[in-house]
């Protein structure tokens, strides 16, 4: 395996100070180790795309950040506080809130049970439901009823809701039509620009990366390569990972 | 027509008893995953926890129901964290239960066979009532209203309480409730205690129409789960109209077709229907993910 | 260990303890005077009763408190038949036998459709309605006073309790050596993987509905023999000797015992019964300790508390113990992946799938899907996360009824056939997430799944007919020479847990191949494997295709590996086919960059 590649462009402070800190992070499931010390940073206020295709190890990050899944090594720190060895619950209340893959919602309950889930009373559910109208509509029906891209947004509002410190995403735009991707990302924009810290898992490299500020390429367990959004879409490697077009023999994909 | 309601009353008040058992199956159930086979058991644990409050130690009722109550959930507890938490096999975890429960009953047997039958001091009484000619005990009217009051007290917690929700999303998905805060861990932990208290509220209820004695629970246990069943062991209320059903069925066949085969009969009509409408007859289908 | 692929390994004395237990029976019955022989006539009577079980609960892995019910059915057949002098007194225990297995037959006909909480439940409505029958006709059974059941009398002479005890004895005998071969066998194995991965089961063409209903009878049938002998022995039947508590004693039996062990549930038998009756005055007190005794067993088999190797010894001594541990496969063999050459098709099939549609719940997750497998061809599907690819495989396999749509197979029909019709059909298929029968050891997921196995009757495999050991032989060897063609030898006699994640890959491919496929369905089977072992697989599978005949379909996000293995490539998304063609040109499809990457610009032009 190479060596991750670090980028020429001094990328770590482009966001700030560093709200969440990851080093060495080994996981696995009963088996052997599925991520192989990985080391990311996410500062406050930026938005961090974490690129690479199917069992790249993603989603198995995004599990061992949140606590459902017990990391083997390394450490991570949020805000300054070492909360590898919390629980999943724990964690949340120290200020991550993921929005899981395709399931972010609990399907019997109503879309205003959904939101208020281990919510203080003293926070309304009012404000995300100006920035997904829809949700307002729906909040008497059952989650499981909602379409796919309601139930997205849903996941989203309830994860907003908690004020996190850093929003974590998984494959947001998994199995949605293009329309409600392309309305799901607007929604992200706004969310980025008003300040939320995110750090989103997408295999739709193109729509991640006009989102993100910078990018981190999880290639089989490892941080193969990272560095700045805009040098993400020109770098071969990311192409090279997706699609195996090796040496420029294929159609050059993400550059023009 | 006399005989025919008096059937049905008597029918409602046993199958309330078996919808509180439904309810303490699916309250398990829906934490777990899981039986717990030793609930008839611990029932009858806190049927004797109040006698010996209030016959023995002399006691007010209240303290002593109280004693039963708690009695009920910290045995439910205590399964849990021996079993359950422990053994993944959902196989194994019945067995073990059943285990749980010959401890149960040889405690039992220890403390109080001696002086068998007890007469279990009894819920505080309503009048008897007279209902278009036929009259119903007062003792049926409690079990009725005590039920009510039960059933409209989980309501309110489960659903209109902020921890009541916190419980109903861990039951839903262990996973997404705990990403968003919800203390799991303990929600199965007031899942499996409520289910010991209702089993306790079941045997209080019904000891003293009959005697009080070591194997009080033990048949009940089986009509509690096939209520559970029928009703899907999926939502609470499925439990109580399985319980409701069971015992008016059961009530009706005893009275008009055979009082010996009562049982009998009901099973038999259980294992059609079940092998009918396998997820029982409110119960939903799941598609199984591969 | 050289025979890589022989079965369980024996323990030395094994076909000698029957015969031990059964000389101490007749020591302890011959000098301990007439309550010790009734005590040992009952523990070896209730030892036949439990056996049965083990099959049933401890193997077929179902909950079952039926079986005091079918117990009391051998019983009161028998004892009706010897108290009216109609029949000789094994003919009766014969006819309760053959009524039992009856009844169990219809019991394990709907256990099926019921989740294994509800079977318990009903299982137990069983045991109670047997037991009201009893109460109830009492011109036959004698009701609640009971039925005097005469000493067995065999061609005009009377038995004597000593040649009764003889008879029991040897029904015993029988009951324990036909036990063994069935938990040690290719059967008990198969009922195992049926309890483990029912998905799986169905995958290589087992019919849980008939193997359920097999085990069942099986076990009817130890219960209702046990229950005629029993009617003997006890001299009196009465329906409270029949109801849940004995149900719970044998299910005791079976899990004390250690599961499914032959041995293990006799001795718990013997504890059971012996215990309470030897220390009177502990009465209260059995209770107790019997639960306790079920709370330890169950612990030390099901909780983490205890290390894996003394879990997997306790859990069931058929596990083969662990060899010296080989090393991860890909380190071992570098030759390329070459299963036998036998495993050649004969017909060149052609699997054909036309608009399938179907939805979950509102989400159409297939929409006029079709696609044209061809035997000799690597066909690839590719597509992003969700578009649908292995809800296809789902619905070509029988494990979803398609809404709308046809698959056939050389021109079968197979569209919503049962996913183990499919497997017979000639498909054969892996899971993206493992399935394997994680009781059993890696040979024996292929041996299980071997058609040779399946196809050999029963009967012949308990008496271990020549027809039945060359049999197993032959399949022996072939599922020898297919782990070593996937580099898969050395591992052949661990437990399957044991191997790593990325190499239960190729486990079930394995054990696709031993059934001799036409179609191959591989979802995501490089998921894990490192890169070079990916490669090999490439090769492996144009092998596959070309020299033998094969169809086999790769589904895959591993793009590189796609363009080396496929000669074709079909592209999912959104439920639908979106390109189909040669690698090279899918590769530069503007449609196929968009759906992978999203890019606006070849979404609008």
């Amino acid at each position: 395996m190479a060596e991750p590649v670090t980028a020429p462009v001094a990328d770590r402070r482009e966001g700030g100070q560093a709200l969440l800190t990851v080093s060495g992070l080994t996981a696995g499931y009963g088996g052997p180790d599925v991520l192989h010390g990985i080391d990311l940073v996410v500062g406050a206020g930026e938005v961090v795309a974490m690129l690479g295709p199917n069992g790249a190890g993603k989603t198995t990050l995004l599990r061992a950040l949140t606590g459902l899944l017990r990391a083997r090594n390394g450490s991570i720190v949020l805000r300054g506080k070492e909360i590898g060895g919390l629980s999943a619950h724990r964690r949340s209340a120290a200020g991550l809130a993921l929005v899981p893959e395709s399931k972010g919602v609990f399907p019997t309950l109503s879309v205003a049970d959904n939101l208020r889930v281990n919510l203080p009373r003293t926070r309304p559910v009012e404000r995300v439901l100006t920035l997904f109208p829809i949700l307002r509509e729906r909040l008497g029906q059952l989650a499981g009823t909602l379409s796919g891209g309601e139930q997205q947004m849903l996941g989203l509002a309830r994860a907003l809701l908690r004020e996190p410190a850093v929003l974590l995403l998984d494959e947001p735009s998994l199995g949605l039509a293009p329309m409600i991707v392309d309305l799901l990302f607007d929604t992200l924009d706004t969310i980025a620009a008003e300040g939320t810290t995110i750090l989103i898992a997408e295999q739709n490299v193109t729509k991640a990366l006009e989102l993100a500020t910078r990018a981190y390429l999880l290639d089989r367990g490892r941080v193969g390569w990272h560095g700045s959004a805009h040098d993400a879409l020109l770098d071969t490697r990311v192409a090279d990972t997706y699609l195996g077009i090796a040496d420029g023999d294929g159609p050059s994909v993400a550059a023009e | 027509m006399h005989a025919f309601v008096g059937y049905l009353v008597s029918g409602l008040a046993n199958g309330s008893v078996y919808g509180l058992l439904a309810m303490a199956a699916i309250l398990v159930f829906k934490a777990s995953r899981t039986a717990n086979f030793a609930i008839g058991e611990t029932g009858t644990f806190s049927a004797f926890a109040l006698y010996g409050a209030v016959a023995l130690t002399r006691l007010p009722y209240w303290v002593g129901l109280l004693v039963a109550l708690v009695a009920g959930a910290v045995v439910a507890l205590a399964t849990e964290a021996i079993i359950t938490r422990n053994v993944r096999s959902a196989l194994l975890v019945l067995i073990g239960t059943l285990g749980i429960s010959d401890v149960i009953t040889g405690i039992n047997t220890v403390l109080w066979s001696k002086g068998e039958p007890y007469q279990e001091p009894s819920f505080p009484q309503l009048p008897d009532v007279t209902l278009g000619g036929v009259g119903i005990s007062g003792q049926y009217l409690s079990i009725f209203a005590a039920v009510v009051v039960i059933c409209l007290l989980l309501y309110f917690l489960l659903e209109h309480t902020g921890f009541g929700l916190n419980v109903r999303a861990a039951a839903e998905d262990r996973d997404l409730a705990a990403l968003a805060g919800v203390n799991v861990r303990r929600c199965v932990m007031v899942m499996w205690a409520a289910g010991g208290a209702l089993a306790a509220v079941a045997a209080v209820l019904v000891a003293p129409l009959s005697a009080l004695n070591v194997s009080l629970m033990t048949p009940l246990l089986f009509n509690g789960y096939a209520a559970g069943i029928l009703g899907g062991l999926d939502r609470l209320p499925g439990g109580l109209v399985g319980g409701l059903g069971l015992g008016v069925a059961a009530s009706l066949i005893g009275g008009y077709l055979s009082s010996t085969a009562e049982d009998a009969i009901l099973f038999a009509v259980l294992i059609v229907l079940l092998s009918v409408r396998p997820n029982g007859l409110l119960g939903r289908r799941v598609v199984q993910k591969v | 260990m050289t025979d890589s692929t022989r079965g369980p390994r024996r323990l030395p004395p094994a076909s000698l303890w029957p015969v031990a237990l059964s000389a101490v029976a007749i020591v302890v019955a011959l000098t301990g005077g007439s309550f010790w022989e009734y005590l040992v006539g009952l523990v070896l009577i209730y030892s036949i009763a439990a056996i049965g079980l083990t099959v049933i609960t401890g193997l077929g892995g179902q909950i079952s408190l039926a079986h005091a019910a079918v117990f009391a059915l051998g019983a009161y057949v028998a004892g009706i038949l010897g108290t009216r002098g109609l029949l000789p007194f094994p003919l009766t225990i014969v006819a309760g036998a053959l009524v039992g297995v009856v009844a169990a037959a219809v019991i394990g006909l709907v256990v099926g459709r019921m989740t294994d909480l509800a079977f318990a439940i009903a299982s137990f409505g069983v045991t109670i309605i047997v037991q009201r029958i009893a109460t109830t006709f009492t011109g036959l059974t004698g009701g609640f006073e009971g039925l005097n059941v005469p000493p067995p009398t065999w061609g005009g002479l009377r038995l004597t309790q000593a040649s009764l005890f003889g008879f029991v004895l040897v029904v015993f005998l029988l009951s324990c050596v036909v036990g063994r071969r069935l938990a040690t066998g290719t059967f008990g194995r198969t009922l195992r993987a049926l309890s483990s991965s029912k998905v799986a089961a169905a995958s290589v063409g087992m019919s849980g509905q008939r193997l359920r209903t097999t085990s069942f009878m099986i076990g009817g049938s130890y219960a209702a023999l046990a229950g005629g002998c029993y009617g003997s022995w006890a001299g009196y039947l009465s329906p409270d000797q029949f109801g849940v508590s004995l149900a719970i004693t044998f299910l005791s039996a079976v899990v004390l015992g250690g599961m499914r062990s032959v041995l293990g549930t006799v001795l718990a038998t013997a504890v059971l019964l012996g215990v309470p009756q030897s220390f009177q005055g502990a009465g209260q007190w059995t209770l107790i300790g019997n639960g306790l005794l079920l709370v330890v067993v169950t612990l030390a088999i099901g909780s983490k508390l205890l290390p894996q190797p003394v879990r997997e010894k306790l859990r069931g001594r058929f596990i083969p113990r662990r060899a010296p541990r080989p090393a991860d496969p890909a380190d071992v063999a570098t030759a390329a992946f070459r299963p036998p050459a036998s495993l050649a098709v004969t017909r060149q099939p052609v699997l054909s799938v036309r608009d399938l549609s179907i939805s979950f719940g509102g989400v159409a997750a297939l929409q006029s899907m079709s696609l044209e497998a061809r035997g000799g061809e690597v066909l690839g599907v590719i597509g992003p996360n969700g578009a649908g690819k292995s809800t296809l495989l789902n619905c070509v396999t029988g494990v979803y009824r398609p809404d709308s749509g046809s698959v056939t197979l050389s021109d079968v029909d197979i569209t919503g056939m049962p996913a183990h019709r499919v497997a017979r059909a000639g498909i054969a298929r892996t899971f993206q997430v493992p399935q394997v029968f994680s009781e059993l050891s890696v040979a024996d997921q292929l041996v299980v799944s071997h058609p040779t196995t399946q196809g050999t009757s029963l009967t012949a495999r308990v008496l271990g007919t020549p027809g039945a050991r060359r049999r197993a032989k032959a399949v022996a060897d072939e599922t020898r020479q297919i782990l070593d063609g996937l580099g898969l030898a050395a591992w052949a006699n661990e437990a399957v847990t044991n191997v790593p994640h990325g190499s239960r890959q190729l486990v079930q491919l394995a054990r696709a191949l031993v059934r001799r496929p036409q179609v191959l369905l591989l979802d995501e089977i490089t998921a894990g494997l490192p890169g070079d072992e990916a490669n090999r697989l490439a090769d492996l599978f144009g092998y596959l295709a070309q020299d033998l005949g094969i169809a086999v379909l790769l589904i895959s996000h591993d793009v590189p590996l796609l363009m080396r293995a496929c000669d074709r490539v079909v592209v999912m998304d959104a439920g639908t086919k979106i390109a189909d063609g040669p690698p090279h040109a899918i590769r530069g499809d503007q449609r196929v960059l968009a759906a992978y990457l999203g890019t606006r610009q070849a979404t609008h032009g």
